[in-house]
């Protein structure tokens, strides 16, 4: 088998456990991660965690700061004694504004500290560093949105169109990129709303090379209006958690006893 | 997809059309959401795991109590239960389904103890929309959610993969790069930039692991490059003619590559 199909495989199998004992939490965060492409596995306590991660280890584990059996504090140490999960990298959900909580998590060696609730321009980058080797910071989106280039609008006969939205840049499907490095004037129709940006072209997919990837070319918009760059912001939160919110309930969950 | 625009203006009515396309796409990511309810942690990861690399969403829940407290949270398109769970009982989880206005109409697929044939005629009175036995193999899984999901099911699973071809046992002009890069049991893509004709019969030697296997298909589709479902180019294979024993060589491969370090018990 070839690297490329190896690192498929190895996609496959990575999943990531979240443990939340807060029912609505537990599937958003769980919903949010699965459109991030990951697979997820989900626990409602400490001791489902724990079961779960004995029959395969997680690439990450994501808990809450309390949950219904242990402190996530406690989870964290039990999987660092475990030699199966000691290397597992844990991300904690601690409560806005808790500071210290924060501060010990993180000198005890947690990857993140999010605040509750949690925002999912802030869990994609604190997921992406830590089990990514090449980490994204902002959030992109598949979509298939009209586009023009400089004034012409791309054929959607040849299913041109922008495939690939972030903040930051798109990517275009076409069989005639750009060369690299050109600056073009690209207008994207996001919503109902015509968002005009100067672009460079990164790189390019077309005849030759890249033979097997979508055709076309990545750009980085160089100039942006900053309430454009805002509603796309907004535009790709809108769909990632379209369906689904974080717990509104603010109070803190203790554990039962202990 | 709906009409193609053809002005070079953009041009309101059309752009419309395209946002109702986007739109339903996120729509359709919806109603592939689904709930499994397993006590059995083993089982519980193992059904939520083969779900996943079939390309649904999920939720997890260990009790038909906690399944019935994320229903106000995201209603799924369908419920994976076992009958046999920790406190409730996958049955009466479905009749307080069926109970719920806002849940009534969830299909519910209920995974029954093999043997436990009263339990299986009580679901399928019930309204289940289907009983399996456990263990559940892969390829009924995905067989039975299709079934329930889809408007067009596919009865077999299909997975990326990355084998060496071969066409009348000669390398293809781009063998570098050419290769089975989808496979199901009854048909393949076969990534190459000189696809043949549509209704061209060819004779096919695949590398599985170590066997080399021998099919005949037929080609049902072809596409140059930007074009197709995989954005790749090559040709839509369907298998005329297999020996029983490839046959179950593929079918194997693909039982193997999906439960990759998962089991069910």
């Amino acid at each position: 088998m070839t690297d490329r199909a190896n690192n498929k495989n190895e996609i496959m199998n990575r999943f990531i456990m979240v443990a939340d004992g807060d029912t609505n939490d537990l599937v958003y965060i769980s919903i949010l991660l699965q459109r991030f492409q990951y697979h997820v596995c989900t626990a409602t306590t400490a001791a489902e965690a724990l079961a779960m991660t004995a029959i395969a280890p997680p690439v990450l584990v994501v808990t809450a700061q309390f949950l219904p059996d242990m402190s996530g504090y406690d989870l964290f140490l039990r999987l660092k004694l475990d030699p199966r999960t000691s290397e597992v990298p844990v991300i904690v959900i601690t409560h806005a504004g808790d500071l210290i909580t924060a501060q010990r998590f993180r000198d005890a060696g947690v990857a993140a500290c999010l605040d509750k609730p949690v925002q999912v321009e802030d869990l994609y980058p604190a997921v992406q560093s830590a089990i990514e080797s090449r980490p994204r910071k902002n959030l992109r989106i598949t979509t298939v949105l009209p586009v023009t280039v400089n004034g012409v609008l791309l054929s959607k006969d040849a299913g041109e169109c922008a495939t690939v939205l972030s903040e930051h840049g798109i990517y275009i499907r076409t069989l005639k990129p750009a060369v690299v490095n050109a600056r073009l004037l690209v207008t994207i129709l996001v919503k109902n709303r015509l968002v005009s940006v100067d672009a460079v072209v990164l790189y390019t997919y077309g005849h030759g090379q890249g033979l097997f990837k979508e055709p076309g070319m990545g750009l980085k918009f160089v100039r942006i209006d900053p309430e454009d760059r805002e509603f796309i912001r907004q535009y790709i939160r809108e769909e990632i958690t379209r369906g689904v919110a974080p717990s509104t309930d603010d109070h803190l969950v203790l554990p039962d006893n202990k | 997809m709906p009409g193609p625009l053809r002005d070079k203006q953009v041009e309101k009515g059309s752009m419309d059309e395209n946002i109702r396309s986007t739109a339903s796409g996120g729509h359709d990511r919806n109603s592939r959401f689904m709930l499994v309810v397993e006590s059995d942690a083993n089982n519980l990861f193992y059904t939520s795991m083969l779900l996943q690399r079939f390309d649904f969403h999920i939720s997890m829940a260990a009790t038909a109590e906690e399944a019935l407290a994320m229903m106000p949270v995201a209603v799924p398109s369908l419920v994976i239960t076992a009958l046999d769970l920790k406190g409730m009982s996958g049955l009466e989880l479905m009749q307080e389904l069926a109970q719920n206005p806002a849940t009534a109409a969830v299909p519910v697929i209920v995974l029954i103890r093999q043997g436990d044939l009263v339990g299986d005629k009580r679901c399928r009175e019930a309204g289940a929309a289907d009983c399996l036995d456990k263990p559940v193999l892969a390829e009924q899984m995905f067989r039975a959610v299709e079934a329930v999901v889809e408007t067009t099911p596919r009865s077999s699973i299909r997975i990326r993969t990355r084998l060496p071809v071969t066409v009348n046992n000669m390398p293809l002009v781009d063998a570098e790069d050419a290769c089975v890069s989808v496979l199901s049991e009854h048909g393949m893509f076969l990534r190459t930039l000189r696809p043949a004709p549509l209704d061209t019969r060819l004779s096919l030697q695949i590398g599985l692991n170590d066997r080399i296997i021998a099919v005949e298909a037929v080609v049902r589709s072809s596409y140059r490059i930007g074009e197709g479902p995989y954005n790749e180019p090559g040709m839509g294979l369907q298998f005329v003619r297999t020996s029983p024993q490839d046959q179950e060589l593929i079918r194997q491969f693909i039982r193997n590559e999906v439960t990759r370090g998962i089991t069910p018990m």
